[in-house]
């Protein structure tokens, strides 16, 4: 790996084979020892030629399939008649189940629609004049190249020219091209089909043109644009440096905005929100206006830390700012400042907020619609930053939250779990963190006193790096911050957000080495990270069988 | 909503259609058949989900086998009663060395498929239950289907009201082992599809019905070309899209000719308000489709099972039903509310067996008389979470199989065996179904 020492924060995720001997050294000055493997003599996962697991197909989530159309003719397609999404972890993908009848149908009605309205700007679709033999041909070469992130056949160049030659007008066969690429496998599906060298175990170098889909759907959940393309085309993409430049472009693209956005609300369950119910009765100021709310104060505020502010996650789990609109300022009993205009970073109670875990939209998504949620918060501090999802509960357990009871606070109709000594195993892990959000509503508002006696908002983080007592959710965050256990986690979680797959302890050990061996390098800076990502063996390989 | 539909007619017509249409040979077989004059009516079938079990107590028919009264749940099937089976304590028996997710989440999948959830880490309740994967096995509709669909423009149609995302407790149907089939729950879609088009001249017809057979031809053949390159475990997936391009080719080559009908105005699919609304123009399309001869398979989930916490806002409370669920046995108030959502169920049911008892067959009886409809849900109570005495309902003559106006109280036989008797009365000589099946073959009592 060429000059990595001199390549500021990024250098450490490069192609596996010569990562093994560089992480070491790179890595011995790191204070905190993430580098499992390394100084402390245990063998690098690294050897001499690139691993990587087997990734499954994928098919455009519906925010994919929205921004691939958007960027594809400026066309804003109702993708809200698609079939959810299956999840990958956390996060959307479309992994495991085939696809349904029903959905190949509502492509079809979508890719109808789009068509439709493709018709009625093909002056902004089209560069060259209709009037000309070739126009419709180039037509085809360059959107084809566009919705399949690769140039066409000639065979598939052909068909689509008879689509248009059959048409009755130019217009009307822009209809039909896009109409039927919009249901193309091609269009649809994350195709990569690069082919092993021949005695080379099942690892495949992935083109060009697969790669830049990789990377813009990862870097901007959309479709490459065409300097991407042609980037891929002459080979710039082949090497972990064009790679690291590629992502470095594509991350000062507004585009980028998305993927920051979809990761951190999925990663912490907010887009959930949508789905969440709250108490009328206990709870009437909760509306559809605060609920999106919420979910752009998660999606501006990491938005700006990561992209535009220090990077650092470290930040995303304690900062004391925020970026929050109408009604929030209520929930959060802050004054609006005045002269506020939305995405203003505004400052928070700093005793009672510190970063992402204190965001009204993680509270209300891991909480009951008439009560707090010790126990979902608990379990997704766990799973989503521990990456330790404590194991279920034996299933003769009768696992019902109990009902609210006025006379009686959320913490003391919970003790029941670590009281059994049948329960205490696994829910001192949960209830220790998750009793520690008790200073926050259903909604997330802060509450000092709960059915009259101050809140006890203390707990315990027990099977960590960082075990210790807390008290309130601004310290377990701070505590949270930095905590190597944190950190490797969402590694991890990038990862899975990545590629649309949990990753293989095995097959990925070596794009994981790298990876964490990067983050830390980097003081932890999530932008890096991602930097890193698209340099890595899983990245830049696929399985083939 | 005005019924101007006439089977007889329509029947007729569809066939006519088909029979100078070039590209109709799939439907050769039913033509020839109908030609012969003495072949019984179509039997259709179609599977019905509700969520979150039942009050027993409320659900419960006093008297005996032949002579019942309907509870106060039941009690909208009232107008059908002489086409009702209630079936009364079979179980879910569920292999304990198979994955165990969440009662709600796996139960929608056990109901009709009779089988265990596949291994895998995709789906983790976290309450309860070790991960596990989709369902591992065909369930009972397309089973049917396979059996009695081959030759209508639709092998069967999924259909569903707030049934929520791509989670194992949101499906009920499975086209094969890890092959959820997600029901479509915006009537217009389906609607627009299968209708909404019927107004159109011949030329418009004809044009579109080109375009988009050119288009089929297209996917289907990148689609052919991508099976053999990609990995082993992906050629499911590009077999299940040519599958669901494949239905597109069957509707667009069917030329059917359908009455039209008003489905009135759609609400937003997701408005919990207008359930009811929703869940009638999803049975109205059904009915119609299945009056027509596009299908005589159905699924119709209303809601979900994983959680169903959305309010019956219709019903005049606002309660969240899953939160409901876990009210204790002695809290009566929830139960009286738990019971009205219930009985809405069956009104939900009764009006699609009403709908389908006021058309005649031409070769015989009403379409009731020649459907089953398979009523379930995932758990037996929403309080103990228990799959033991769970609580089923068919509706329908199934074409003369059933001995129908029927009260049977088992005690503890296997689920599977009401899927092995469905079956067999549409006509699949099959003695096991599900892999929770023992083998002891259809239930007692129940078929003709």
């Amino acid at each position: 790996m060429p000059g990595s020492d001199d390549e500021s924060g990024t250098s450490g995720g490069g192609s596996g084979t010569e990562q093994g001997d560089d992480l070491g050294e790179d890595e011995t000055g790191s204070s905190d020892g993430a580098d499992e493997g390394t100084d402390d003599g245990e063998p690098s996962s690294c050897l001499n030629e690139p691993s990587v697991a087997e990734a499954p197909l994928r098919r455009f989530t519906r925010r994919q399939y929205a921004n691939a159309v958007r960027d594809l003719m400026g066309i804003a397609a109702d993708t809200q008649g698609l079939d959810d999404d299956e999840k990958a972890g956390p996060f959307d993908a479309n992994v495991t189940a085939p696809v349904s009848g029903v959905t190949v149908e509502q492509y079809r009605a979508l890719a109808e629609a789009v068509g439709l309205e493709a018709m009625a700007k093909v002056e902004d679709l089209v560069a060259c004049d209709p009037a000309e033999a070739t126009c419709a041909d180039s037509f085809i070469v360059d959107f084809g190249r566009r919705a399949y992130r690769r140039p066409l056949t000639a065979e598939q160049s052909a068909r689509y020219l008879a689509l248009m030659d059959d048409a009755d007008t130019f217009e009307d066969g822009v209809r039909m091209v896009v109409t039927a690429m919009l249901q193309s496998p091609n269009f649809l599906y994350v195709v990569e089909t690069s082919l092993p060298d021949p005695g080379s175990d099942n690892i495949a170098v992935l083109d060009g043109y697969e790669l830049a889909s990789r990377l813009s759907l990862f870097l901007w959940n959309s479709i490459p644009d065409p300097e991407l393309l042609d980037a891929a085309r002459d080979g710039a993409l082949d090497t972990p440096e064009g790679l690291r430049d590629e992502a470095l472009r594509l991350l000062t693209d507004t585009r980028a905005r998305d993927a920051v956005a979809s990761f951190h609300t999925q990663w912490l369950g907010v887009d959930e929100l949508e789905h969440t119910t709250k108490s009328t009765e206990l709870f009437p100021e909760w509306s559809v206006s605060m609920r999106a709310a919420m979910e752009n104060e998660m999606k501006h505020f990491a938005q700006a830390v990561v992209l535009q502010g220090d990077g650092k996650l470290e930040t995303l789990l304690s900062a004391d700012f925020s970026y929050i609109e109408d009604p929030l300022f209520e929930l959060y009993g802050v004054d609006k400042p005045s002269g506020h205009t939305v995405g203003d970073p505004v400052a928070m109670d700093p005793t009672q907020r510190a970063g992402l875990l204190t965001h009204a939209g993680f509270l209300a998504a891991h909480a009951h619609p008439d009560q707090s949620g010790p126990i979902q918060r608990g379990v997704a501090v766990r799973t989503n930053l521990l990456c330790t999802p404590p194991p279920p509960p034996p299933p003769d357990v009768d696992a019902i939250p109990p009902s609210p009871d006025p006379m009686a606070t959320t913490r003391e109709i919970f003790e029941q779990h670590t009281a059994d000594p049948a329960c205490a195993g696994c829910h001192v892990l949960i209830d220790g963190i998750g009793l520690g959000f008790e200073g926050y509503d259903a909604i997330g508002a802060y509450r000092a006193t709960e059915n009259g006696p101050p809140v006890d908002q203390t707990g315990a983080v027990v099977g960590s790096d960082v075990d210790g007592e807390f008290d309130g959710a601004v310290e377990l965050a701070n505590m949270l911050a930095t905590s190597e256990d944190v950190r490797s986690c969402v590694a991890r979680q990038w990862f899975r957000y990545a590629f649309g797959r949990i990753e293989d302890p095995q097959g990925d050990a070596c794009s994981l080495e790298v990876l964490d061996a990067a983050f830390a390098e980097s003081d932890y800076n999530v932008r890096e990270l991602m930097v890193a990502l698209v340099q890595t063996d899983a990245f830049r390989y696929r399985y083939a069988n | 909503m005005t019924l101007r539909f006439n089977p007889r007619f329509s029947r007729r017509r569809l066939l006519q259609t088909m029979g100078v249409s070039a590209a109709a040979a799939p439907f050769i077989p039913l033509l020839q058949s109908a030609k012969g004059g003495a072949e019984p009516a179509p039997k259709r079938f179609i599977t019905f989900f509700t969520p979150h079990g039942t009050i027993k107590e409320n659900w419960t028919p006093t008297g005996s086998v032949s002579d019942f009264e309907l509870s106060p749940i039941l009690t909208p099937l009232q107008a059908v009663k002489d086409r009702v089976v209630v079936v009364e304590g079979l179980d879910v028996i569920v292999d304990p060395d198979s994955p165990l997710g969440g009662p709600h989440t796996t139960g929608p999948a056990y109901l009709f498929t009779g089988s265990p959830m596949m291994p895998g880490s995709e789906f983790q309740h976290q309450n309860s239950g070790g991960p596990h994967g989709w369902g591992s096995s065909i369930s009972i509709d397309q089973a049917v289907a396979n059996q009695i669909g081959q030759d209508t423009a639709f092998k069967s149609l999924e259909l569903g009201v707030q049934t929520g995302g791509a989670h194992p407790g949101s499906r009920i149907s499975y086209a094969g082992p890890g092959q959820p089939l997600a029901p479509e729950s915006n009537p217009a879609a389906v609607f627009a599809q299968l209708f909404g088009e019927a107004g159109a001249d011949a030329m418009t017809k004809a044009k579109r019905k080109a375009e988009r057979l050119s288009v089929v031809d297209i996917v289907k053949d990148e689609l052919d070309s991508l099976h053999g390159k990609v990995n082993q475990a992906d050629r499911l997936k590009i077999e299940a899209h040519l599958t669901g391009i494949g239905q597109i080719e069957n509707w667009l080559n069917a030329e059917y000719d359908c009455e039209e009908f008003e489905i009135g105005e759609v609400p937003p699919p997701n408005n919990t308000a207008e359930a009811e609304t929703l869940v009638k123009q999803q049975i109205d399309i059904l009915v119609e489709s299945m009056a027509c001869g596009i299908t005589n398979v159905g699924s119709l989930m209303i809601r979900r099972g994983e959680n169903d916490n959305q309010p019956y806002p219709f019903l005049g409370d606002d309660q969240l039903h899953h939160a409901t669920t876990h009210a204790a046995n002695n809290d009566t108030e929830a139960r009286a509310w738990m019971t009205t959502v219930y009985t809405w169920y069956a009104e939900m049911l009764a009006y699609l067996a009403v709908r389908l008892d006021g058309i005649e067959d031409p070769e015989g009886g009403t379409m009731l008389d020649n459907t089953i409809i398979l009523w379930g849900t995932e758990i037996a109570q929403g309080n103990n979470h228990s799959w033991s005495d769970m609580p089923f309902v068919m509706v329908g003559g199934g074409g003369g199989t059933v001995r129908t106006e029927r009260y049977h109280q088992f005690n503890g036989e296997s689920h599977c065996q009401l899927l092995v008797s469905c079956c067999n009365a549409m006509g699949l000589n099959i003695d096991e179904f599900g892999g929770f099946d023992d083998g002891s073959g259809p239930l007692a009592g129940i078929l003709v």
